[in-house]
């Protein structure tokens, strides 16, 4: 089994806001090994962009604050470096791409121009024209061959493009890790499989560990070996993807699988999960989940479900397969009749 | 350095993907020169200033008359083929000095200015990027500057470093500093929170470096404009110190100081006004229209 590469340990992210702190990531465990692709999945707004920023040290601080946990990567403890430190990890050891490809390129340089600038920040002893070589060189393993592309200015290129010049310029130091950020919403289905074959590929030559965030269950399958679900902040759900496609045990992610439209579903309104995610400010007691889970129980609305082993490589946040259950069951019982 | 424009490469070599439908090849300098030859106020702006220019720079070699040519015999005469513009109360051709004047007065506008958008861009920058306490300190500073009505500071200014022109300059700069820093920093603002600096950011890229790369230069397009502006205002604001007698002393041409030593002959002799103040009203026109010309090219809503 390859090494550990990051290992994020019940991180806690909070900010402090004028009208009181959101725990936007309130204990969350992930763990990526080398050479893995992990796919991070949830909701808009369930701290998983948060996380990897997070990891890359590019969570504005204040407002942001890490509360608590830990951020180990490469076994290096990265929530007590300096920001010079992390400053030299970013794009050296660890590299980030977004969302947004048509606005992540800046408008007024060409594409050479970035790139040798990308290269030469990490690369000092590197001249200009070798930058350029290098520069040509990632934009060919990226699949772009032309030539002129060097000297084209990002709205010269299409979107998916752009998205295959910003991998370029992630991978041009042959990060270790390389954190996705829903590198594909923006782009059109058939873009959207050529980036992630090409994500694929990388991931295959250079041993590149690839932590996708995305809410595309599609993108998932497509491209993770493992996948970790998030939801409100908290880890719920992670086991390899085989596993959480069939068999999901947290009432959450079995929702989302099932909220896919599907084709052969004719004539059916399409599945939502009912209700809102909670308010980060003002988390439901116990189970996050529970005022929209169809299985709630009592014990779900008065204590909070621990992350729990379900069977190898499967782990749950949820009452339902928890072996605590009957334990926490009497508590409560115990609590309200001493209460009453 | 910050206006390391982007230069299109000039090789032909790069010719062969023009069938692409991309194919735009140039700069966003050589669409704004186009589209400035498209507007007709903003030639015509160009047209006046460059015609400003040129007087100052060449005609002075050209003249029969030098500026300061006193000539009792021929006092406070009218226009006429010797004295084109007519002679003042000591017979000084007025065509001589309203020539030299504009050398003045350009001088004076393109110090100020250049003066108060390195000064004003630089302030806006720290204080919009690394907001913070810089931003509190740098925008109560120009709170301060901006509560005083502009003339009136720049004369307090020039009481207290003395009369004289290149007071006078400094005086114009810090009050136009304000102007320029915050519009800066409000560019700053919003071109901070844009994709491409936290790509930066993720790259590993310094903010010192993210500032100069990245922030500048997609800041600047409305200092450009608000630059051409403000050199009208600038030029408007030397003539209206030397009217006052704090600004060009005697015996330099400058625009100002010639329309409030000619106050009394207004009646007698108005050509000793009325040039001096047109050749005022032309620049700042000139540059005025300029200034919206750019603004309307320049600015992302007004294309197509």
């Amino acid at each position: 089994m390859a090494n550990t590469l990051l290992e994020i340990s019940e991180l806690k992210m909070h900010f402090h806001t004028d009208k009181g702190v959101v725990k936007a990531v309130d204990g969350v465990d992930i763990t990526v090994r080398e050479g893995e692709i992990v796919g991070l999945v949830g909701e808009s707004g369930c701290g998983k962009s948060v996380t990897s920023l997070s990891v890359m040290g590019l969570v504005p601080q204040p407002p942001g604050k890490i509360a608590g946990g830990s951020i180990k990567f490469n076994g290096k403890e990265l929530t007590t470096l300096s920001a010079k430190e992390l400053q030299k990890l970013r794009g050296n050891e660890m590299a980030m791409i977004f969302q947004e490809p048509m606005t992540s390129l800046n408008p007024v340089f060409t594409i050479g121009n970035q790139m040798v600038e990308a290269i030469r920040l990490h690369k000092k002893e590197v001249s200009k024209q070798e930058a350029r070589a290098l520069a040509l060189e990632a934009l060919k393993s990226v699949g772009i061959a032309r030539d002129g592309v060097l000297d084209e200015y990002p709205h010269q290129l299409s979107g998916g493009m752009r998205q295959r010049v910003m991998i370029a310029m992630a991978m041009v130091c042959n990060p270790k890790l390389l954190i996705a950020d829903e590198p594909t919403t923006a782009l059109d289905v058939t873009i959207q499989a050529q980036i992630l074959d090409l994500m694929r590929k990388l991931n295959k030559e250079t041993n590149t560990a690839i932590l996708m965030i995305t809410h595309d269950l599609g993108v998932v399958a497509e491209l993770c070996e493992r996948v970790i679900v998030m939801y409100a902040g908290q880890v719920v759900e992670e086991a390899d993807v085989r596993t959480l496609f069939k068999n999901p045990k947290h009432p959450y992610t079995a929702g989302l699988l099932k909220s896919i439209p599907q084709l052969d579903q004719r004539r059916k309104r399409l599945y939502s999960i009912p209700g809102n995610v909670p308010n980060p400010r003002n988390m439901p007691k116990g189970c996050r989940f529970a005022p929209r889970c169809e299985f709630a129980m009592e014990v779900c609305r008065e204590k909070e479900p621990e992350l729990s082993p379900i069977e190898k490589n499967h782990i749950s946040r949820c009452w339902l397969h928890s072996e605590q259950k009957e334990e926490a069951d009497r508590d409560i019982v115990g609590n309200t009749a001493s209460s009453s | 350095m910050s206006m390391n424009a982007p230069t299109m490469p000039t090789q032909e070599p790069m010719q062969p993907m023009s069938n692409s439908p991309m194919e735009e090849k140039e700069s966003a300098w050589q669409d704004t020169w186009r589209a400035l030859l498209r507007h007709r106020s903003a030639m015509i702006g160009g047209i006046i200033i460059l015609f400003f220019i040129f007087i100052a720079v060449v005609a002075p070699l050209l003249l029969p008359f030098g500026y300061n040519q006193i000539d009792a015999d021929s006092r406070l005469q009218a226009p006429s083929a010797d004295h084109w513009f007519g002679t003042d109360d000591l017979g000084r051709d007025i065509f001589a000095r309203v020539i030299y004047g504009a050398r003045i007065s350009l001088w004076v506008g393109f110090f100020a200015i250049t003066g108060s958008i390195v000064a004003g861009s630089l302030l806006g920058l720290i204080a919009g990027f690394y907001g913070g306490w810089r931003d509190v300190i740098i925008s109560r500073l120009f709170d301060i500057l901006l509560a005083f009505p502009g003339i009136l500071l720049a004369i307090a200014i020039v009481a207290m470093l003395g009369p004289g022109l290149e007071n006078a300059m400094y005086a114009i700069a810090i009050i136009n500093i304000p102007t320029f820093g915050r519009l800066m920093r409000s560019r700053v603002l919003a071109v901070k929170q844009e994709d491409f600096v936290m790509a930066a950011l993720a790259i590993g890229m310094k903010n010192s470096r993210i500032l100069l790369r990245h922030v500048l230069p997609n800041s600047w397009t409305p200092i450009m404009v608000q630059g051409t502006l403000g050199f009208a205002t600038a030029v408007l604001e030397a003539a209206a110190l030397g009217f006052i007698g704090l600004g060009a002393q005697p015996p330099e041409p400058e625009w100002g100081k010639m329309l409030s030593d000619s106050r009394s002959f207004i009646q007698s002799a108005p050509w000793t006004m009325i040039f001096p103040g047109l050749a005022i009203m032309f620049t700042v026109l000139g540059f005025n229209l300029l200034g919206d010309g750019l603004r309307d090219i320049l600015d992302p809503r007004m294309k197509q």
